[in-house]
C-alpha cells in the first residue's frame, strides 16, 4: 500500500493519514466504548505511532477513561477519532468510523477480533463470523 | 442471535424491558431518563453518523420527546449541527453523542441506543429494527444479523 489511508472527524478540524496497512483491527464490545462512541459495539484498528500522523490535534479533547488511556475527540462535532497515551504503548488505535468513504484498514483479516465479547449487549449480535475473544483474549 | 419473540407470546407486543430506563454519557457528567418505549430503531451507516460517532454502524431509537428527559448535565452539552435539520447533542468533557433532534419533527428525540446503561434492550424493535443507508457501508464490514436493510431512511 503506497497511499496514505486518511480519515478524520465530521467537521473535518481533525484530519489524519496512516502509512502502512493497520496491523489489527478490533471490535470492542465493552460498556466504555459503548457509551462513548453512543454505538453497540466500536471496531478499532492499531498502527504505530510513527505511520500515524495527525492534523488539528489542538481541536481535539481529551478524556482518559483508564489509566494512560485518552480518548479523543472533536471537542467541535464530537467525532471520536483515536486512543493513545502511555497505556497503548507505541500504538494509536484509530476508530474506524472516522475513516474516509472507501479507505479500508488494510488489516490481515486474520487479525479481525470481537473483543469484550462478554460484554455485548444481549439483544444485538453483528453475526458475522469474526472469531470473539473475552477481554482482550489474552 | 437477535432476541425473537418465544411462541405463544403476543407477536405484536415488543419484547421490550421495563421503562424506565436510564442513560448517558460515558465520563457520568450527562445523565438522561427514558421512561417511554421507542416508536423505531435503525442502525445507521451514513458517513456522517460514522464520523461523528467514530463507529461503524451507530444505532439510535427514536421516541416521543417527553419520554427523554436530560437528568443532569444539560449544561454539559455542545451541539453540533450536521445538517441545517439535524441538532446532535454530545457530551464537552468525553464526546459521547446522547441524543438528536430534527428540525420539523419536534415532538421526537433520537438517542444514541449504546449510551444506556447495562447495554440494556431500549424496547421498540419489534418489525422496525432496521440498517439504513446501508448502501454507505464500509466495503471491507458488513453485519450478517439477518436485519432488514434498505438505502435511504
Amino acid at each position: 500500500m503506497t497511499e496514505p489511508i486518511t480519515g478524520g472527524c465530521q467537521c473535518g478540524a481533525v484530519r489524519y493519514e496512516i502509512t502502512g496497512p493497520m496491523k489489527a483491527v478490533a471490535h470492542c464490545h465493552c460498556s466504555m466504548c459503548r457509551k462513548a462512541h453512543g454505538a453497540l459495539f466500536v471496531s478499532f484498528g492499531a498502527v504505530d505511532n510513527s505511520n500515524f500522523k495527525l492534523s488539528g490535534e489542538e481541536n481535539l479533547g481529551d478524556y482518559e477513561s483508564s489509566e494512560g488511556g485518552h480518548r479523543r475527540f472533536c471537542k467541535s462535532c464530537g467525532g471520536q477519532v483515536i486512543i493513545h497515551g502511555e497505556a497503548l504503548g507505541d500504538e494509536t488505535f484509530v476508530a474506524l468510523g472516522s475513516l474516509d468513504a472507501g479507505q479500508t484498514p488494510g488489516h490481515d483479516p486474520a487479525t479481525e477480533t470481537h473483543i469484550f465479547w462478554e460484554s455485548k449487549v444481549d439483544w444485538y449480535d453483528p453475526a458475522d463470523g469474526r472469531k470473539t475473544v473475552e477481554g482482550y483474549g489474552d | 442471535m437477535v432476541a425473537k419473540p418465544s411462541k405463544g407470546m403476543v407477536t405484536d407486543m415488543a419484547a421490550s424491558p421495563d421503562h424506565p430506563l436510564h442513560g448517558g454519557c460515558l465520563c457520568g457528567a450527562v445523565r438522561y431518563e427514558l421512561s417511554a418505549e421507542p416508536h423505531d430503531l435503525y442502525h445507521c451507516h451514513c458517513s456522517i453518523c460514522r464520523k461523528c460517532q467514530g463507529a461503524l454502524y451507530p444505532a439510535y431509537a427514536s421516541v416521543v420527546r417527553s419520554g427523554f428527559v436530560v437528568t443532569q448535565g444539560a449544561d454539559r452539552l455542545s451541539t453540533f449541527d450536521s445538517s441545517a435539520e439535524l441538532h446532535r447533542h454530545f457530551c464537552s468533557s468525553c464526546g459521547s453523542h446522547v441524543y438528536g433532534e430534527m428540525e420539523g419533527d419536534p415532538d421526537t428525540i433520537s438517542f444514541s441506543v449504546g449510551t444506556l446503561d447495562d447495554g440494556a434492550d431500549p424496547g421498540g424493535r419489534q418489525g422496525k429494527e432496521r440498517h439504513i443507508f446501508w448502501g454507505s457501508r464500509m466495503g471491507w464490514y458488513e453485519p450478517s444479523d439477518g436485519l432488514p436493510s434498505v438505502d435511504e431512511f
